[in-house]
């Protein structure tokens, strides 16, 4: 059904993922989709050290999902929503299932309408 | 944020068909047939349908030789010829549905249109819900766990870690 092979593209979904599949990321990101934040403002909220925030912010960089502006004093962070689209690629398969099944309800109705009007004919 | 809050996808289908005729081919045990594969022997079960809110449709599906699976759904809304909601899955199947927890399921929303006689939109609406979503992605990414994968994920853990 999916390919797995040295592609990087793969290997930056996996990282992806991973960033996702922790809960302090994922409010941080939650927190970016509101608009930049500096890296004191993203820490605000979690009663974690500052220094645990960069490691985070680290891990969500080299997922793809944050870039940090390189102009300025404060570098804000910024949410790459690009990649995040990237992650609703394990839903292929269900919508696989849906778009074949309603490929042939099309060619089914086509039958029951000709039924229906032979039906009403007779 | 769409796509980590809100996960699920839609699919649209303008079909040459009365609504009348739309809403049986979706509830009507002998018109259902066109949710099996084509050409596939015969299924251990016949395809049921029990319309009721809380009531399910169970379609036994066969892909190959190696590959079959019961199918279909657990009914939450029903308004004749207008919306039909399920659950998607079985107890027994793909997607697989867990009776204590409906909530986890991901629910599927049929809306029936009728654009003008005997022209009828269909839209599908798949919404995973934020546990399923994770749950799903982690299998997924399971799925993909072998050379390059697991060495990424090892890098990860060892920088969280440090």
């Amino acid at each position: 059904m999916l390919a797995f092979e040295d592609d990087p593209a793969d290997e930056l979904l996996s990282a992806t993922f991973a960033a996702l599949a922790d809960r302090t990321r994922r409010a941080m990101l939650a927190r970016l989709a509101r608009g930049e934040a500096t890296v004191n403002e993203l820490a605000e909220p979690f009663a974690i050290s500052l220094p645990a925030i960069s490691r985070h912010l680290k891990v969500l960089e080299r997922a793809g999902l944050v870039t940090k502006s390189r102009a300025g004093q404060y570098r804000p962070c910024r949410l790459n929503a690009d990649q995040l689209e990237k992650v609703d690629e394990w839903m292929t398969p269900y919508r696989a299932f849906f778009a074949a099944r309603l490929d042939r309800l099309d060619q089914h109705l086509a039958t029951m309408v000709a039924a229906h009007k032979e039906g009403k004919n007779s | 944020m769409t796509a980590a809050t809100d996960r699920g996808f839609t699919l649209t289908r303008v079909l040459n068909a009365p609504r009348a005729l739309v809403w049986r081919a979706w509830t009507d045990p002998a018109e259902l047939v066109w949710f099996l594969n084509p050409g596939t022997g015969p299924t251990k079960e016949p395809i049921s349908v029990d319309l009721r809110v809380g009531g399910a449709f169970r379609v036994h599906m066969i892909v190959n030789d190696q590959l079959e699976y019961m199918t279909g759904g657990v009914y939450r809304e029903i308004v004749p010829m207008e919306r039909l909601v399920f659950e998607w899955g079985a107890v027994d199947g793909w997607p697989l549905l867990d009776p204590a927890r409906p909530n986890d399921a991901p629910l599927t929303t049929l809306e029936f249109a009728e654009l003008e006689p005997g022209t009828t939109e269909l839209t599908l609406r798949v919404s995973f819900p934020r546990e399923m979503a994770d749950e799903r992605a982690a299998e997924w990414l399971g799925s993909g766990m072998r050379e390059g994968w697991g060495t990424t994920l090892d890098r990860l853990v060892d920088q969280l870690a440090s």
